[in-house]
């Protein structure tokens, strides 16, 4: 009896280390990423030669591996609220929930050109995000025009890395650096 | 020529009166709908939106004239307004609504209760329809006439717009009655996402309930491409949407009653208009 109950205690002590070590080694490994490593996202806008042309709506954002918004990075809307709506996904996922404080997101659209949009790395809670899986988005809408979402995958660890997303009716070619180090 | 025209209108007559035999399960009734310009407002200022008060075969084709006086709004907070702005058509009401509260607003297009009867006759046996109630019926129906139901019937159509973020307390049941709720909150229902709503009757769950749902654009397909849905335990139902749209959902209530003076049975259909977003 002695024997067994102290094996019982033994067993369930190595079932409880291995459940310490199961919820403490992701926290353990999800470091922030190095220090210094930034983004850069050059994107075009392109010359369409249509009859009413308007600007673009452009949204940039990035998500986690649970698809939760870690961080907008740009919005280009202007100051209008109106049109936020129709960039679709972008509204249903962030801008809906953060229309007390839209001015501070959005800035002035843009014309037809090249555009590098850069980003530190930092969450909307100003922290550097965790090293991991992460989703870059960016939403494109057009007045008479279209709707474009490029979507790019990225896996964020010590290691400076490119994406290239090929050129879209609204945007693109789209270059993303991810850039750890000199 | 005569007899053309008397052996047509007989026709007429057995094609109205199969159309009564149908009329018990709705196949023969006209859905009513109510149909917004927009479902979501973003504007900080807020904005106008318009509505479509009509039924119709077609989904979102008008073609009935439909009342829109009854129609009123539950704003987020729960309480109700009134649209100010209403003309009456002939094919159509239309009425329009200034959305500035923060949340999901619920719009109702109710329609006060008619009352039915149904009851076969002659030799024939035929099923015939007369607008009395169960007090009134009497002096109207023919001597022969048995099979005799009074039906209360009300028609609602209901949809939702949201400023901003959705929320839930205008969306919260009376427990009264024939209703639904998106369990799926409007402003998230997606393309390729399931999409949940919850029917009750009296706050208990109508499980059994046939729930029918249509996609807008049938005048340009060839098929209907319906989905035909049983409310399960709980009084839920639940798809995934192929294509981003705007849906219409059919529902109709039936209820035997006893302490009704003026019906046998009520009946209530409910239709919802919601919009499913692009992914």
């Amino acid at each position: 009896m002695h024997f067994s109950d102290a094996r019982f205690i033994h067993r369930g002590f190595v079932i409880m280390a291995l459940f310490v070590a199961a919820f403490t080694m992701p926290a353990a490994q999800a470091e922030p990423l190095p220090t210094g490593a930034t983004f850069s996202i050059a994107l075009t806008l392109p010359e369409l030669n249509t009859t009413m042309y308007a600007r673009p709506y452009v949204a940039i954002w990035v998500e986690n591996s649970e698809r939760k918004v870690v961080k907008n990075i740009s919005l280009w809307t202007g100051r209008q609220t109106e049109w936020l709506k129709d960039i679709r996904t972008w509204w249903r996922k962030f801008g809906r929930y953060h229309v007390t404080d839209i001015d501070g997101y959005s800035s002035a659209t843009k014309p037809a050109g090249d555009y590098t949009i850069r980003w530190d790395g930092k969450s909307e809670q100003d922290d550097i995000i965790a090293q991991g899986d992460y989703t870059l988005f960016i939403e494109v809408v057009r007045e008479h025009g279209g709707r474009d979402v490029l979507k790019q995958a990225m896996t964020l660890a010590d290691k400076s890395q490119s994406w290239q997303l090929p050129a879209a009716a609204e945007v693109g070619p789209v270059t993303i650096h991810y850039q750890v180090g000199q | 020529m005569k007899t053309i025209f008397k052996r047509l209108s007989s026709l007429a007559f057995i094609i109205s009166a199969s159309a009564c035999v149908l009329l018990p399960s709705m196949a023969s009734a006209h859905p009513s709908w109510v149909l917004p310009s927009h479902f979501s407002v973003s504007k900080q200022e807020g904005d106008w939106i318009t509505f479509d008060v009509t039924a119709s075969h077609g989904t979102f084709v008008a073609d009935k004239p439909a009342s829109a006086e009854g129609t009123y709004v539950l704003m987020p907070d729960g309480r109700k307004e009134r649209p100010a702005y209403t003309v009456k058509g002939k094919r159509r009401s239309v009425f329009d609504f200034f959305f500035v509260e923060q949340g999901t607003h619920k719009v109702v297009a109710d329609n006060p209760a008619m009352y039915l009867t149904t009851f076969k006759s002659g030799r024939r046996d035929a099923v015939k329809r007369i607008r009395a109630n169960k007090s009134d019926r009497a002096q109207m129906l023919p001597k022969d006439a048995k099979d005799v139901v009074s039906m209360k019937y009300q028609r609602r159509a209901e949809t939702y717009i949201t400023v901003n973020a959705p929320s839930e307390k205008a969306l919260a049941p009376s427990n009264k009655g024939f209703e639904a709720l998106p369990v799926t909150l409007p402003g998230d229902m997606v393309e390729g996402e399931p999409v949940v709503f919850k029917y009750l009757f009296n706050g208990q769950p109508a499980s059994g309930l046939e729930v029918e749902i249509r996609r807008e654009g049938t005048l340009y397909r060839n098929q209907q491409e319906e989905v035909i849905l049983t409310a399960n335990e709980q009084g839920e139902i639940r798809f995934t949407p192929k294509a981003a749209g705007r849906y219409l959902s059919i529902a109709v209530h039936s209820d035997k009653v006893e302490n009704d003076p003026l019906a046998d049975q009520h009946r209530t259909m409910l239709n919802i208009t919601f919009e499913v977003q692009l992914n």
